[in-house]
C-alpha cells in the first residue's frame, strides 16, 4: 500500500471550509478589535489619568505578552472565571480582539494626535461639544493616518490567526495539517495554503488603498 | 450706541507655570464697540483673548459674556463659546471640507439649523466676504486671505454677539491683508461687537471706538485711538508708538 494517496475533492473543499473560517474569524475580530481599539485610543488620548490609566495597562499587557499566550489564557482562564467552557472560536474570536484592540488603541492614539491642535480648537470656538468635535473634526482627519498603519496590522492578524489552531479551532493552517495527515503530500498542501493566505493578504492590501479611505481632499 | 454690556472681565489673572501671563486685567466691552488691543509679543494680549471665550483656563477673577460666567471647565461652557465667534492667526479651516461645508457644519450641529436653512445662511456669509465662487474649494485650494475671509463667514455664520480677533493677518502674505481687512472694516460698519489683537496699527487706529496697551500682561493704557496714538500718557506707550511709527 502506497503512503502517499491522493489529494482529492473532498480534502480541498475541507481547506477552503478552513480558508471560509480564517475569514469569518479575522472579519469579526478586526470588527470588535477596531471598537475596542478606537475607545482604547480614545482613552490613551485623554489628559485624565482614569481613562489613559486603563488604556495604557491594557495595552501593554497586551503588546507585551504573546499571542499564543493569550489564546491559552482565554481558552483556560475564562472556565475557571465563570465555571463554563467557551468553545474554540470564542476563544479565538476574543483572543484576536483583544489583541487586535491594543494594537489598533495605539494606531488611533497616533492618529488622534496626528490632528492639529487648532483643529480642536476651532471646533470648540465653534461651541461644538467633544463628541461633536471628535465625530466631524478630530477622527475624519485622523482616519488619514489610521488607515495604513491599520491594514498593515489586519494583515498581520490575518497571518497570525494561524495561531489558533492551537487551541483546537480548525481554520485554514490546521485543515491544511489534517489533510496533510491523510495524504503525506506536506508540499502541494502548505504551498495551497499559503497561496490561499496570500489571496486574503493581497485583497486586504488592495482594500487599504480603495477609495472608500482615501478621503476627499488633502491636508494642507 | 447703546449703553449694553456685552463682556466684564474682572481681575483675570492667569499663569503658565510660574509665570504670570495676565495680570488682574480688568475690561469691559459694549455691545457695537470695537475694541483694538496693541502691545509688545509677550504681553498676554493673546492670552486675554482666548480666555474670554475659554481657550485658556484662568487662575483667578471672573468672567462673564451676556450675563454667563465663563468656565472652561464646566459641561456647558460650549454653550457659551456658541455666541463669541474667534477668528484665529492660522484660519484653522477644516481641510477636510469645502468653503461651503466649513461654515454650514456648525450650524446643523451646535445650532440645529435645518440642512436647508444652514445652507442659505452659509452662501449668504460666504457672499458677504466675496467668496461666492469659492464654495465648493476644499481649504488647501484657497490663499491664505481667502481662507481666513471663509473663517470669518464661518464665524458670522453662528450669529455670534461679539467677535474675537487674534492677529488674523499675522500669517497673511502683505498683499493679501487687505482683502481681509477690508471685511473687518464692513462688520465694523454694520455695528459688530469686536475685540481684535494686531499689529496693524493703522487699521486699529481707523477701526476701533477703543484703543487698548497691554505690556507685561497687565493693562498700561487705554483710550480714544487719537488718546493712544497722538497723546500717549504712559511712558511705556509712549515707547511702543513710538518705536513702530519710527
Amino acid at each position: 500500500m502506497d503512503f502517499v494517496s491522493s489529494i482529492n475533492f473532498l480534502d480541498w473543499m475541507f481547506i477552503l471550509k478552513g480558508a471560509g473560517l480564517t475569514i469569518f474569524l479575522c472579519i469579526i475580530s478586526m470588527l470588535f478589535g477596531s471598537l475596542i481599539g478606537l475607545g482604547t485610543g480614545i482613552m490613551r488620548s485623554s489628559r485624565n489619568v482614569l481613562f489613559y490609566g486603563p488604556a495604557w495597562i491594557y495595552i501593554f499587557v497586551i503588546r507585551g505578552t504573546p499571542l499564543l499566550m493569550q489564546l491559552f489564557l482565554v481558552y483556560f482562564g475564562v472556565p475557571l472565571i465563570t465555571g463554563h467552557a467557551i468553545g474554540a472560536f470564542a476563544t479565538a474570536l476574543v483572543g484576536l480582539a483583544l489583541y487586535a484592540g491594543a494594537y489598533l488603541g495605539e494606531i488611533v492614539k497616533a492618529g488622534i494626535q496626528s490632528v492639529d491642535i487648532g483643529q480642536k480648537e476651532a471646533a470648540k470656538a465653534l461651541g461644538m461639544n467633544f463628541w461633536q468635535e471628535f465625530r466631524h473634526i478630530v477622527f475624519p482627519q485622523a482616519m488619514r493616518v489610521i488607515v495604513q498603519p491599520a491594514f498593515g496590522f489586519f494583515i498581520a492578524l490575518v497571518k497570525d490567526s494561524s495561531l489558533v489552531s492551537i487551541i483546537g479551532f480548525v481554520e485554514l493552517a490546521r485543515a491544511g495539517r489534517l489533510v496533510i495527515a491523510r495524504t503525506f503530500q506536506p508540499f502541494v498542501v502548505y504551498g495551497a495554503v499559503a497561496l490561499i493566505y496570500f489571496a486574503i493578504c493581497f485583497g486586504l492590501s488592495r482594500l487599504s488603498y480603495s477609495r472608500i479611505f482615501a478621503g476627499k481632499a488633502d491636508l494642507s | 450706541m447703546k449703553d449694553e454690556r456685552i463682556l466684564k472681565m474682572e481681575k483675570i489673572v492667569k499663569t503658565f507655570g510660574k509665570l504670570t501671563v495676565l495680570d488682574g486685567v480688568s475690561l469691559e466691552v459694549r455691545k457695537g464697540e470695537v475694541v483694538a488691543i496693541i502691545g509688545p509679543s509677550g504681553s498676554g494680549k493673546t492670552t486675554l483673548l482666548r480666555c474670554i471665550n475659554g481657550l485658556e483656563t484662568i487662575q483667578g477673577g471672573e468672567i462673564i459674556v451676556e450675563g454667563f460666567r465663563i468656565d472652561p471647565v464646566h459641561r456647558d461652557a460650549h454653550k457659551v463659546r456658541e455666541r463669541i465667534g474667534f477668528i484665529f492667526q492660522k484660519f484653522n479651516l477644516f481641510p477636510h471640507l469645502t468653503a461651503l461645508e466649513n461654515v454650514k457644519l456648525a450650524q446643523v450641529i451646535v445650532k440645529k439649523r435645518p440642512e436647508k436653512e444652514a445652507r442659505d445662511v452659509a452662501l449668504r456669509m460666504l457672499d458677504r466676504v466675496g467668496l461666492s465662487d469659492k464654495i465648493d474649494e476644499y481649504p488647501s485650494k484657497l490663499s491664505g486671505g481667502q481662507q481666513q475671509r471663509v473663517a470669518i463667514a464661518r464665524a458670522l455664520a453662528m450669529d455670534p454677539t461679539m467677535v474675537l480677533m487674534d492677529e488674523i493677518t499675522s500669517a497673511l502674505d502683505p498683499e493679501l491683508v487687505n482683502e481681509v481687512l477690508e471685511v473687518v472694516r464692513q462688520l465694523a460698519k454694520d455695528g459688530m461687537t469686536m475685540i481684535i489683537v494686531t499689529h496693524e496699527m493703522s487699521f486699529a487706529r481707523d477701526v476701533a471706538n477703543r484703543i487698548i496697551f497691554m505690556a507685561d500682561g497687565k493693562i498700561v493704557e487705554e483710550g480714544s485711538p487719537d488718546d493712544i496714538f497722538l497723546n500717549p500718557r504712559n511712558v511705556r506707550t509712549q515707547a511702543f508708538i513710538g518705536s513702530i511709527s519710527r
